[in-house]
């Protein structure tokens, strides 16, 4: 009876467990999926997010960080010890924030030439009503050659899913994924998801 | 349980999903090639050369002509896909005709380029002596397909002739070819317009010295006089359920609008001041009528429920906008004065957006193709009067050849099926 018990209690909190787990990373995701650069979204990866170090916005300037140093409010020892060990940090910290905004950028400029090379071969029908959109799944080789693209969302319309589908398949490759890195290659473009939504 | 967790973690935070969103789209046509299947026949061309105006008059398509193509196959097994991508044709439309004696029937295939494979296959079938109707049937087939909405290939143009002191109210293809009279007067005609279900139209003859609106069938040309009074009555509307009649007229003194029940002739007056209230059209689900007035001192756009009498006025911007018709429940299109030339507009009555569609001086009299894309209008070269067309998806333009001098007040028929 005991451990029949001690049985079903460990099972109830193993399940409020996994359900606070989940509960937590589903809030944390619909954050992101809220952050739009132009006509690009990301669900970003919530460690980077999370982790990102908090960087004074303008420690590069060393004049400023002496002043605070000398400043006779703080005990000069104290600072200075503490200073030294933060530059280092602030340094490493930002010189790591500066690789990732590179690579932002790098991702937002690739994302904004594909919607403007698909908008250029796209010929939407006329039978588009208000919020109509579809969503297809991308996958792509290390060349960017679109290997295969699948519907994740139907419009509804037959004719705006083909004029879509047809799009893709004219379009055959993104010519810009063979000169990105490997890793921006795996996160960001091996799949992705591509939206038609007329304005 | 912990391992599978981070797991999951480390898994969430490799791999992002990027979305991009494509909102705008390409202005170009649509490309494609219109070949001759199997055999090549006079037949085949004729339906050929009729289907590649149909789609080039729209400004949608980009139709191929035979020079320009690198290879002509017969069928889709011969369809060498690079030289088509070197053309960069979205779509090649195999067309394949068989005659008999008595009947002629289409069968066309779509074959997709990108994909190198026949994506629809269709037939139409019809009668040896009907091949411009059989081909337009073709052309509104293919709209449809790549456009998600009917062509307008196949209906029918209403409209008035005048030739010296002759008045012909004619009727003739949407591309203008295969001309009929319906009514020939040496009195004006004015305001021609369809039934819903294009059995029946009606117009304003002045035959008898003062506007008076006559219903025609069609198939019997049986004419009816709807009211008879000695006061003028004009401007015609059908209700979309064709029970009633909408229409001017000067009967209490002014010009005002009134609806009439056709079967049982039980009139009501809907407006009622000093200022002319005229020109009224119907909304789509008949719950609303658009009219002209000039209560506010000029022409403007008013709306009225035809049932509370509550009215608004819809167009504010401009000194002159008239002979509105309703595009869909939220649009309207309309002749607005635009600067010094009189143009055709279209509103937004919920965003307030305007746009002018014309670019002609004297365009009057528009009217909209049943599929909502393409308004027809008239307007003017010198002192002439002629019938133009605007598509309003590619904003391309087109003129309908004119046989009899004058053409003038053109009412698109409802698609006929």
């Amino acid at each position: 009876m005991i451990k029949w018990l001690s049985a079903l209690i460990l099972s109830i909190l193993i399940h409020c467990l996994i359900f606070l787990i989940y509960s937590f990373l589903d809030s944390i995701e619909e954050s992101e999926v809220d952050r739009k650069i132009t006509n690009v979204s990301f669900i970003e990866s919530i460690d980077i997010e999370q982790n990102a170090p908090e960087v004074p916005k303008e420690n590069t300037n060393d004049e400023e960080n002496i002043e605070e140093i000398t400043s006779p409010i703080k005990p000069k020892t104290e600072i200075k010890e503490t200073k030294i060990d933060n530059l280092d940090q602030y340094l490493s910290e930002e010189k790591e924030q500066e690789s990732q905004d590179e690579v932002q950028d790098l991702v937002n400029k690739i994302s904004a030439q594909v919607i403007k090379d698909i908008e250029s071969i796209w010929i939407r029908p006329n039978n588009i009503s208000e919020g109509m959109y579809a969503d297809f799944s991308l996958s792509l080789d290390r060349l960017g050659n679109i290997n295969s693209f699948n519907i994740l969302r139907s419009s509804g319309s037959d004719v705006f899913d083909r004029a879509a589908m047809n799009a893709i398949k004219k379009y055959k490759k993104i010519k810009y994924i063979k000169d990105i890195d490997d890793e921006m290659y795996r996160i960001y473009f091996a799949n992705f998801t591509l939206r038609f939504k007329p304005k | 349980m912990i391992r599978i967790l981070i797991l999951l973690f480390l898994n969430l935070s490799l791999f992002s999903d990027l979305v991009l969103e494509i909102t705008e789209s390409s202005n170009q046509p649509i490309k494609i090639a219109i070949l001759q299947k199997n055999e090549n026949s006079f037949e085949g061309q004729e339906i050929i050369n009729i289907i590649s105006n149909d789609l080039t008059r729209t400004g949608e398509f980009d139709v191929l002509s035979p020079d320009q193509l690198l290879s002509i196959p017969m069928n889709e097994s011969e369809v060498i896909q690079r030289d088509w991508l070197l053309l960069d044709v979205d779509s090649i439309i195999f067309v394949e005709t068989k005659q008999s004696e008595y009947a002629l029937d289409i069968n066309y295939s779509i074959f997709n380029v990108s994909y190198n494979e026949t994506e629809d296959k269709r037939r139409v079938l019809g009668l040896p002596d009907n091949i411009r109707q059989s081909s337009h049937y073709v052309s509104d087939g293919l709209y449809e397909f790549f456009f998600g909405i009917e062509g307008i290939s196949s209906t029918k143009l209403m409209y008035v002739a005048k030739n010296s002191n002759v008045y012909r109210l004619m009727i003739s293809d949407a591309d203008g070819f295969n001309e009929q009279v319906l009514l020939k007067s040496n009195k004006s005609i004015i305001s021609p317009t369809w039934s819903p279900d294009a059995e029946d139209i009606a117009y304003v003859s002045f035959e008898n010295n003062r506007a008076q609106v006559f219903t025609q069938n069609l198939a019997s040309g049986k004419r009816d006089l709807v009211l008879s009074s000695n006061f003028s009555v004009s401007s015609p509307a059908w209700s979309p359920d064709k029970k009633y009649l909408a229409f001017t007229s000067t009967m209490d003194g002014n010009s005002e609008i009134y609806v009439i029940e056709l079967k049982t002739k039980k009139m009501s007056r809907l407006t009622e001041n000093f200022a002319i209230d005229t020109e009224p059209a119907w909304s789509p689900d008949g719950k609303k009528i658009i009219f002209t007035s000039d209560r506010a001192g000029s022409p403007q756009i008013y709306e009225i429920d035809p049932r509370t009498r509550i009215k608004r006025r819809l167009t504010t911007e401009g000194s002159y906008n008239a002979r509105a018709s309703y595009l869909n429940k939220d649009e309207i299109v309309f002749v607005h004065r635009n600067n010094e030339s009189f143009n055709i507009a279209k509103l937004n009555i919920k965003t307030r957006d305007l746009e002018v569609l014309t670019t002609t001086q004297n365009d009057e009299s528009p009217c909209i193709a049943p599929n909502g894309n393409v308004i027809i209008y008239s307007t003017k070269d010198g002192n002439l009067s002629y019938l133009a067309g605007v598509n309003i998806s590619s904003k391309v333009k087109f003129r309908l050849p004119a046989l009899y001098g004058e053409l003038k007040e053109p009412a698109w028929s409802p698609f006929l099926r």
